[in-house]
């Protein structure tokens, strides 16, 4: 019997670790992506915006036109 | 794109005269103003439109992506927002132009156009004929049917000639929507396109033209017509041919025209 404890340990721990990493929250891959996307280099060469309000409000402040570009992360 | 229209130096020089908007769709949840693309109709990545400080879509990109192309569509927009302080100032002309301009951006209904429409005291024929271009424009009419009116229509010469355009791109692409997924289909589009170009009603979109085409083509291949195809082939070459990614495709349709005109002269030759 005594030689099944270190066995019994093991697999308690390894339980254990199991229910610590389902309890963390999961990677959202869309987070990711769209994490990856605002990171662009073409983001960085210009002056964008990626807030719709704080664009409107600068263009309203600047008597300026809004050149809105639409794009995706979720399928890079 | 990314990478090269909008890294280049020369957009980031132009950028300065308005203000640069990223909407990124990433289908995350809770992700602010996820519906902005749905509320300016946006069908599909990549987009580009010119909006004004309330948000309202005054132009939507449809020329080149370049710094050259962007800056002809803002200065679009920068026209039409010149236009709106002339029909604040009661110019006709100038609100007949923004009504048009609203309903060819889906911004306005039938109902709301022609209301608009009557609130400006028209003479009769230039009634009928804005009547006609919204109708059209709202989807009130279908390209054919278009047509057949713009023809006893009294229209100024440019005027006509930009609506037949409209009318033929429109007619295209409708066509079209069934023919990019089957060959049957895009058969079919070839021989409606052929009769339109015997009719002088070519598109002139740059989606719609090569559309065109390719239909026209698709059908010659298929009715084993070497001089259209080859007519097509040619036409297509001379506009698209210079592009080095379309190198194979062309090689391809020469290929095709080759084996069709091996074909119809078997075919001949049987019939002699």
């Amino acid at each position: 019997m005594k030689r099944w404890i270190p066995v019994l340990i093991a697999i308690g721990g390894l339980l254990g670790l199991c229910a610590v990493a389902a309890a963390q929250d999961p990677v959202d891959p869309l987070q990711e992506k769209l994490e990856k996307k605002l990171g662009s280099a073409f983001l960085k060469k210009a002056d964008w915006q990626t807030d719709y309000d704080k664009a409107l409000a600068k263009a309203k402040e600047g008597g300026k036109l809004v050149f809105a570009y639409f794009t995706r992360s979720y399928a890079t | 794109m990314e990478a090269a229209a909008l890294s280049d130096e020369k957009f980031t020089a132009w950028s300065k005269g308005c203000v640069l908007y990223c909407h990124i769709t990433s289908k995350v949840k809770d992700a602010p103003h996820a519906a902005l693309p749905g509320e300016k109709d946006v069908a599909g990545f990549p987009t580009f439109l010119v909006l004004d400080a309330a948000g309202e879509v005054l132009v939507r990109h449809d020329g080149e992506r370049s710094p050259d192309g962007f800056a002809k569509t803002v200065a679009r927009a920068q026209e039409i927002v010149e236009r709106r302080k002339k029909a604040a100032g009661g110019d006709v002309e100038a609100r007949i132009a923004l009504l048009l301009q609203r309903v060819r951006l889906k911004q306005r209904t039938l109902e709301e156009a022609m209301k608009e429409l009557d609130s400006l005291k028209l003479a009769d024929a230039r009634l009928k004929e804005l009547t006609f271009v919204v109708s059209f424009e709202l989807g009130a009419l279908t390209p054919d049917d278009a047509w057949t009116q713009l023809k006893a229509l009294e229209v100024a010469a440019d005027q006509r000639k930009e609506l037949e355009a409209r009318i033929n791109n429109l007619a295209v692409m409708e066509a079209c929507k069934a023919a990019a997924r089957d060959v049957k289909e895009r058969v079919a589009a070839g021989r409606k396109f052929l009769a339109m170009k015997k009719d002088g009603r070519i598109p002139t979109g740059n989606l719609e033209f090569p559309a065109f085409w390719r239909c026209i083509l698709a059908y010659a291949e298929d009715a084993v017509d070497p001089a259209v195809y080859e007519e097509g082939l040619g036409i297509l070459e001379e506009k698209y041919g210079g592009k080095p990614s379309a190198k194979s495709s062309f090689d391809a349709m020469k290929e095709t025209l080759k084996r069709l005109k091996e074909a119809k002269g078997k075919t001949e030759r049987k019939e002699y």
